[in-house]
């Protein structure tokens, strides 16, 4: 997750300002499995990402909550794809 | 005196196993079906320790359940039987709420102390090694859908019907992103780990027309 893919985006950054929904579920590669996340910040946008991500955005898991960073795929303000690597939980 | 009711298909014929447990002492056979409807009068109509169904019987045991056929406080033990038990049909059992497994061609004093073990809980299909670290649990797949939301019954059919989410998106005309957090939902809500579950839950036709 290079930094040069994207750029900072303020703090106060709305994320009503680029996803109609803060609610999304992340879906393994498989296809099997669900888990839904909520956006807490947006925190970058791409640049043009070589693997089509759109945004990062600092997440939080809803069942057992854990907080967690997402690379999103974003179209028309809808959540496409997404890849969550969850934060160390320091246990 | 273990009392069972044993159903026979053409396919899985089971009235050889009726035949052989029913000489023994210990065993009272108390009704041979051939249908679902006669399994259900059977169950009604006779106290019985365990039902003994062929391999293509297992979806039927849900059904039955579903029907309300089994109204006893002690419900009888859901028993599978087969010439060759493999792990896959241990597994079909497993998620279909069975109590155990047995080896049909097995010689009949040995099948009558293995039905009693599983009558008395003291061999239970979970401890069997192929389970562990599955993380799937007991009759998983034995149970309809909970949807508490109207629209939900839709994507639950969808799913049933083998689309994948893009289609369902196309089809309800909602986002990906809602159909993805929906599937999600129902997931949660009824307790499954893998979309495929859902799938199978909600594709199989549990209503066998001779229950009517």
């Amino acid at each position: 997750m290079s930094d040069q893919e994207f750029e900072l985006l303020p703090e106060g950054y709305p994320v009503d300002s680029v996803v109609d929904g803060p609610v999304f579920t992340e879906v393994t590669s498989s296809g099997e499995m669900y888990t839904l996340y909520r956006i807490v910040r947006v925190t970058h946008i791409a640049r043009d990402h070589p693997d089509g991500w759109t945004h990062r955005a600092n997440v939080v898991r809803i069942h057992e909550p854990q907080l967690g960073v997402a690379l999103l795929k974003v179209v028309n303000r809808v959540i496409r794809d997404a890849r969550v690597a969850l934060s160390p939980t320091g246990q | 005196m273990l009392r069972i009711i044993i159903a026979t298909s053409d396919t899985n014929p089971l009235r050889h196993l009726a035949d052989s447990l029913g000489e023994l002492p210990s065993i009272d056979v108390v009704d041979v079906c051939t249908t679902g409807q006669h399994a259900i009068n059977a169950a009604r109509g006779h106290p019985a320790d365990a039902l003994v169904f062929p391999p293509d019987w297992a979806e039927t045991c849900r059904a039955m359940r579903l029907a309300g056929t089994v109204r006893s406080n002690v419900p009888p033990h859901l028993v599978l039987a087969a010439v060759e038990p493999a792990t896959s049909l241990l597994v079909k059992a497993f998620l279909f709420g069975f109590d155990g497994v047995i080896t049909s061609t097995d010689p009949p004093e040995t099948l009558a102390a293995h039905l009693d073990r599983i009558v008395d809980g003291s061999e239970q299909l979970i401890d069997n090694k192929v389970f562990h670290g599955l993380g799937v649990r007991h009759g998983l797949l034995a149970q309809e859908i909970v949807i508490d939301e109207d629209d939900d019954k839709d994507l639950a059919r969808l799913i049933g019907a083998g689309f994948p989410d893009d289609d369902i998106a196309d089809l309800l005309g909602w986002s990906i992103q809602h159909v993805r957090n929906r599937i999600e939902h129902l997931l949660t809500l009824n307790g499954l780990k893998y979309r495929t579950q859902l799938a199978v839950v909600s594709s199989s036709v549990w209503r066998i027309p001779d229950f009517h």
